[in-house]
């Protein structure tokens, strides 16, 4: 086991595009939560399937890879609109109890998981590569940078980057911390909640659309079960980052990420299948000791 | 008619049935109508918890866990024992019946339970919620990761069949039995209080945190019960027996046929555990009017779950809609307010 | 402008009328329904039966956020301001509906001459503000959009006096600029004081009503609301 700093660093770069794909889907889960006070279980599905739309195209159309990105997006959006429009809003009109709300919502996590289990059966299956992504760039001191790591953590930062001043600066963005606050005090002020829902989910989604194509390029593998432990990983961040808090929950995201990534580094190999435990040892002791998580929420407290 | 002499009667008519169903059904349906009850009593078990005491907690994947493994290690053959796994000399030669390993399985669940899930009593709502699913994952590792004890992700083997369809009714029947004569006790009442309002009925003098503790004691004693039975009615145990995907189906049964009920437990499970293994064959593709429907498996999951997503949003107080099958003459009792 | 509705449950029968350009005080013990009668105009709850008519428009069955659109404001009971927000971005949520930057910055500008303690703060999230800088914000962001019906529930409540005073003369000056007000308030002298009529509110009904001077000097007022201070 060597401790040097060459290790570490090239651990930790290892660790960004891990840490990116954590990051977009724990922005999407937080926004959700914040402004409708739900979690959506269904998001690590949203990601598996902006996974399969973009594996599909160019498996069997042989799209470029622009197409096939946006692909992806496309379908993770359809289908965070489909389970917006199909799911949360008919229960939350009619039931909107949490613990209803919460099991509706891994009902609709399960039916798409074994929906797509259906249709693709339960193997893995190569995901495309792509020549541009491919190389690795060895620095002076020899420390191994993929090509497709820098890619994935440079769309991540701009994302996170544009995703953050969207929501401390624009209307829409500051009517959702709003939302996410006390929604009835911004109704009394002319916000209509139904169309800013939307917004969160189109966002969240094409987050998770980019990081599910961020996932495919790194692990080249698509499977349905793919969205579960991720997106539980993605869940665990947002909560660490502090509910419907954006920028607090990328930095989460990487948080975890990487910390999954040294923990593993820096234990000997035998160790490394105990990895869930570390994650969540982490989140049990940060809710230990700030329940609220690491960064301000942007919920009302008490 | 008087009350007990009811009770002994449809006791003994449950006898008959049970008899029957002993020598009459094929092995496939038999098997099946003893799935049904040990999957209902571990139902009744998390009903307890996740209903009654209105508490949603998701982690008795892991205490059952748990039991299954003590049981599985205190029934099998210490030669088996010797051959597979690595455990204390005590423990390998041990051989116990089936009604001690029952036992002690549901004590090791309700030491879990207590050991695992009552810290994580102090965070709300979600938090605890995320904490009880982390529990799971984290039994689920420890099961593959410590090899001595559980042969890791290649499982137990050969565990003695010691569920027959007696054992599974029995242990049913005790435990509706038991579960309704509490609920009308003090205790029950005390239930139905904190349910509906935490701060509430501390107010009125009732010692909440000691009827939560109660609460998790029973109701993981039962469940873990659940989980011996059934490991002795399937004959193996693996990491991923109990992990959040059995949680999720429990948590289902309970949703559809109503959280907080004894009937809408039982209806929820045989909804379950019936229909999914009834509409199997449906996924193996079958000819419809002459046409080829082609296999699809996972249908009946979806199936399921699309049913469960309809029930959340139009009955969300599932099929009974909060009632017993014995109330749905009388008036409505709200059991359980929203949480 | 406002005209009457009932609402069984908790309003039994309640008429009231608020004119252009004056402050109307609406009193009453706790648990009378001066609340729930607020809501109702607001949109937050609809009235059973009976209706609310604005400016000659029925708006019983409005949403929320459209009757904010038709000139109604609120600075709801509690203050109900966005914590996570600052001073700053709470008075531009207010202004949610209103078009053109320029536009909006000048009514921010506005605000800050009435409140010059929230230009101190602009920067500040709002949960840190005292609770009479609250209340100031709530007022500030309910007159961003201009309204001409002003909803205000309790903005005494929880203050010290001084400060309260200072609300008050804050109040009298959003009048002077041409809003009617319907005003919630369990200080009775005080909701006396500013008003021209008012609305006294006992068990969902309206007991007494009349000019704010009148009732100043009406022996079961005094008794019951004006001894008790």
């Amino acid at each position: 086991m060597e401790m040097s700093w060459h290790y570490l660093t090239q651990q930790l770069i290892n660790a960004l595009s891990y840490g990116s794909i954590l990051a977009l889907l724990a922005i999407g889960y937080t926004m959700i939560y914040g402004i409708l006070g739900l979690i959506n279980f269904a998001h690590g599905e949203i990601f598996m399937i902006g996974a399969f739309f973009c594996y599909m195209l160019v498996t069997f159309s042989g799209v470029s890879f622009l197409t096939g990105f946006f692909a992806a997006i496309a379908g993770s959006v359809l289908t965070g609109f489909l389970i917006e429009r199909f799911v949360y809003n008919p229960c939350l009109k009619r039931s909107p109890e949490v613990l209803t709300v919460f099991i509706a919502s891994f009902g609709a996590s399960l039916g798409l998981r074994n929906l797509f289990t259906m249709i693709f059966g339960d193997g893995r299956r190569s995901f495309p590569a792509f020549d541009f992504l491919e190389g690795i760039i060895i620095t002076e001191s020899g420390i191994f940078i993929n090509i497709k790591d820098l890619w994935i953590f440079g769309v991540t930062l701009f994302l996170v980057l544009a995703t953050t001043l969207f929501i401390k600066y624009t209307k829409p963005g500051i009517a959702m911390r709003a939302v996410a606050y006390d929604a009835n005090a911004a109704r009394l002020v002319g916000v209509n909640s139904t169309t800013l829902v939307l917004v969160a989910f189109f966002i969240g989604s094409t987050l998770a659309g980019v990081s599910a194509v961020a996932y495919g390029v790194s692990y080249g593998i698509v499977n349905p079960s793919m969205g579960y432990i991720i997106g539980l990983n993605g869940f665990i961040a947002a909560v660490l980052g502090g509910i419907g808090n954006v920028p607090g929950a990328a930095i989460s995201g990487y948080i975890i990420g990487m910390g999954e990534i040294m923990f593993v580094a820096l234990l000997p190999p035998s160790y490394s299948a105990v990895r869930p435990i570390f994650v969540w040892g982490l989140l049990f002791l940060i809710l230990f000791l700030k329940p609220s998580g690491l960064f301000r929420p942007n919920v009302k407290i008490g | 008619m008087k009350k007990t002499t009811k009770i002994l009667l449809g006791l003994l008519l449950l006898a008959g049935l049970l008899f029957m169903a002993d020598s009459f059904l094929r092995g496939y349906y038999l098997r099946l109508v003893v799935l049904f009850a040990v999957t209902a009593v571990t139902a009744l078990g998390v009903n307890i918890v996740n209903g009654y005491t209105n508490i949603f907690s998701l982690g008795f994947g892991g205490t059952m866990m748990v039991a299954a493994y003590t049981a599985a290690l205190l029934t099998l053959s210490p030669a088996y024992k010797k051959a597979v796994l690595h455990l204390p000399l005590w423990l390998e030669q041990m051989q116990t019946s089936f009604p001690v390993a029952m036992l002690c399985g549901g004590a090791l669940a309700v030491i879990a339970s207590t050991i695992l899930l009552l810290p994580a009593f102090r965070l709300q709502g979600q938090y605890f919620i995320l904490a009880s699913m982390g529990v799971n994952i984290v039994m689920g590792n420890l099961a593959e990761n410590l090899r001595g004890f559980t042969h890791g992700d290649m499982g137990l083997r050969s565990i003695p069949a010691y569920t027959n369809i007696w054992w599974a009714y029995g242990v049913l029947a005790l435990v509706v039995y038991f579960i309704h004569r509490l609920i009308q006790s003090k205790y029950g009442r005390a239930l139905v209080a904190i349910s509906k309002d935490q701060e509430l009925a501390a107010v009125m003098g009732i010692n909440v945190v000691k009827y939560k503790i109660v609460s998790f004691v029973i109701g993981s004693f039962i469940t873990g019960m659940g989980a011996v039975l059934w490991v002795h009615l399937v004959l193996t145990m693996n990491p991923k027996a109990f992990g959040l995907v059995y949680v999720f189906q429990i948590v289902a049964m309970l949703a559809i046929g109503g959280i907080g009920t004894i009937s809408g437990t039982l209806i929820g499970a045989a909804i379950l555990t019936l229909g999914t293994e009834l509409l199997s064959p449906v996924q193996e593709g079958f000819s419809l009017l002459g046409f080829q429907i082609p296999p699809a498996f996972g249908l009946v999951n979806v199936l399921m779950a699309v049913l469960l997503v309809v029930i959340m949003i139009y009955k969300p107080r599932g099929i009974m809609n909060g009632r017993e099958i014995w109330e749905v003459a009388g008036p409505r009792v709200r059991k359980n307010a929203s949480s | 402008m406002v005209a009457g509705y009932d609402k069984a449950q908790v309003l039994h029968g309640i008429s009231l009328e608020v004119h252009p350009g004056e402050i109307v005080a609406l009193v009453g013990p706790n648990g009378a329904g001066k609340t729930t009668t607020i809501r109702c105009i607001t949109g937050e709850i609809h009235p059973m039966s009976g209706k609310v008519q604005y400016n000659g428009t029925d708006i019983s069955e409005m949403p929320s956020h459209r009757i904010v659109g038709t000139g109604i404001s609120c600075s709801p009971e509690g203050r109900n301001i966005f914590g996570n927000l600052t001073v700053y971005e709470n008075l531009k949520m207010g202004a949610y509906l209103v078009h053109g930057r320029k536009n909006i910055k000048e009514r921010i500008s506005r605000v800050y001459d009435l409140f010059p303690k929230l230009k101190e703060r602009k920067g500040q999230l709002a949960e840190s503000l005292s609770g009479g800088e609250q209340q100031m914000l709530a007022i500030g962001r309910a007159i961003m959009n201009e309204p001409t019906l002003l909803l205000l529930d309790e903005p005494s409540l929880g203050l010290a006096p001084v400060v309260v005073e200072q609300i008050y003369e804050k109040i009298a000056e959003i009048r002077r600029e041409g809003a009617s007000i319907l005003l919630v308030e369990q200080n009775v002298g005080l909701a006396l004081e500013i008003s021209q009529k008012a609305y006294v509110m006992e068990s969902g009904q309206v007991k007494l009503s009349g000019r704010s001077e009148t009732l100043e000097k009406d022996p079961y007022v005094i008794d019951t609301y004006l001894g008790v201070m």
